[in-house]
């Protein structure tokens, strides 16, 4: 059985570590996440669709996603589309990572573009994901963390 | 050569920026587009070189833009990196065969990114094109990669004269971690170290854009002659004997780095350009110096001066090489109507009478005089 947790934690790891040069720190993660399940700040989330289906959504904290983004771009105010240019690339690119295992393994998916949300309370729910996982990614420098939520369903 | 063109078609702003990043010191046209039909037209309005393309797009995806590229006579000869986050072998293989360059997998860094687009497009730092931009008054880097920590210390030892920085270590793996930090002028690294890891190392070196003009000298005993010659074959530029010989080691390093070296000999005061020629100057440092002399001179002239003193004082064997360096000085001067002046010690002096080429050369024993005489 494809550990999903476990690809999602050392993608995270290397995202965050190639891109914005951070160290993240997984939780223990959950692999039976409630559901629905709340995340708040800046929501990114991409869709698969195939032998793979469901949702990864990453839940960045504001502060959270500005520090990647200054940290990604450089010094300076970035405004809020730029913002959240960054947490799609990253939820895009953490998710094109997933991917590429799960069609390695014989789920051929496809992938849609990144959306992001922005709010104080989002939930999130699919009731036809029999796979709902979740983790916590703790960063030492900035004191925060990001949530990563799979809804996901394997068919072969 | 033109500067060369890249066009990121690429959704992200991010991305771009990162492709912006990346590329800022390098002579290169960027261009940017956000999905495949913007793409598109921008490859057929400016042909670029390269094209840099994402395969999650809106509006037309990465893969069915570089089909359109591929279908189309004009753009199909231009090269596609595809930038991606999906490099499942499936993947890779699908557009492997529609005749893409290379793929780049997200995420990346702004350094491997360089390395692949280098492959394909000849790229230059910017301002590479003027010569010499670091001197040996610089802060240079010189590492160092040997086994026995003694070679490091000797080195360090026989530099501290320079305003550089020596940083040592005995294997490859920590030296490539230290070069990720800390980018080196020169490498010397011992030919002996096992498993042939210096021909390895040096190959890596050579394969990244960013350190693939750096000078590489080796490290070997004299007497180890097949590994000096493998090392040369390989493309080092240069051995250094153990034991090492260190007076004459940062001018070898100089050479090596090509560096500016006439602030060892040049300075101006008072109007008059003064040459120091060092005691034991080297065949090496010889040439050195004479390649500054007519550029020098040709300065002082439009600068508005026209004295020189050659100052030989701390000199006390004269060598031929010397001596075709002072006449050709002379020669400079007078084809320029630079007065000059030599100052000699006494043994300079009873030495250069033995040469009839210097006879009619007046060599006096102090700066001072040799300065007064200017305005007699």
């Amino acid at each position: 059985m494809i550990d999903l947790l476990k690809i999602i934690d050392k993608n995270v790891a290397s995202v965050f570590l190639t891109m914005a040069k951070l160290v993240a720190i997984p939780g223990v993660g959950d692999p039976q996440a409630m559901r629905p399940s709340m995340l708040k700040g800046v929501t990114g989330s991409v869709s698969l669709s195939g032998a793979a289906s469901g949702v990864v959504y990453t839940g960045f904290s504001q502060k959270l996603a500005e520090a990647v983004a200054t940290r990604v771009l450089g010094a300076g105010a970035h405004p809020e589309e730029v913002v959240s240019d960054v947490v799609g690339e990253f939820t895009n690119i953490i998710t094109g990572n997933l991917k590429s295992i799960l069609c390695d393994e014989g789920y051929p998916c496809q992938l849609s573009i990144p959306t992001v949300l922005r709010g104080g309370e989002i939930s999130v729910v699919s009731n036809s994901a029999p796979i709902c996982l979740r983790n916590t990614y703790f960063f030492e420098e900035f004191q925060e963390e990001l949530d990563i939520l799979v809804f996901a369903k394997l068919e072969k | 050569m033109p500067t060369p063109k890249i066009l990121s078609v690429d959704d992200s702003k991010m991305i771009q920026t990162l492709i912006s990043k990346g590329f800022a010191s390098y002579s290169v046209q960027l261009f940017f587009a956000s999905n495949g039909v913007e793409g598109l037209a921008a490859a057929a309005r400016e042909l670029p070189d390269l094209i840099l393309l994402d395969v999650t797009m809106p509006v037309m995806d990465g893969v069915e833009c570089l089909m359109k590229i591929k279908g189309d006579s004009s753009l199909r000869d231009i090269p596609v990196i595809m930038l991606t986050a999906e490099a499942g072998k499936d993947n890779v293989l699908k557009i492997a065969k529609m005749g893409v360059r290379d793929y780049i997998v997200k995420p990346f860094t702004e350094q491997g990114l360089i390395d692949r687009v280098s492959r394909v497009v000849d790229l230059k730092a910017k301002g590479v094109d003027v010569p010499r931009t670091k001197s040996i008054d610089d802060n240079i880097i010189v590492m160092v990669i040997d086994e026995h920590q003694a070679i490091v210390e000797s080195i360090r030892a026989g530099l501290s004269a320079m305003p550089w920085k020596v940083i040592g270590t005995d294997e490859c793996g920590a030296a490539a971690q230290m070069m990720a930090k800390e980018q080196p002028d020169v490498v010397l690294i011992s030919l002996s170290l096992p498993n042939k890891a210096a021909i390895s190392f040096y190959q890596t070196i050579r394969a990244s854009f960013r350190s693939q003009t750096m000078p590489v000298l080796g490290l070997s005993v004299k007497t180890a002659t097949a590994e000096q010659t493998e090392c040369k074959n390989a493309g080092f530029n240069g051995v250094i004997t153990k034991p090492i010989d260190v007076t004459d080691l940062s001018a070898r390093l100089a050479r090596a780095m090509d560096l500016d070296t006439s602030s060892r000999y040049f300075h101006i005061k008072d109007s008059i350009l003064f040459i120091k020629i060092p005691n034991g100057l080297s065949i090496g440092q010889a040439a050195d110096l004479t390649q500054y002399i007519e550029p020098k001179t040709k300065s002082l002239v439009e600068s508005g001066m026209s004295r020189i003193v050659l100052d030989l004082s701390e000199v006390d064997r004269l060598e031929i090489y010397m001596i075709k360096l002072i006449l050709g000085l002379v020669a400079t001067c007078r084809a320029l109507d630079i007065k000059c002046r030599m100052v000699g010690s006494v043994e300079f002096t009873n030495q250069a009478k033995a040469y009839e080429e210097m006879t009619e050369l007046q060599v006096f024993p102090s700066i001072e005089l040799a300065v007064a005489d200017f305005d007699k």
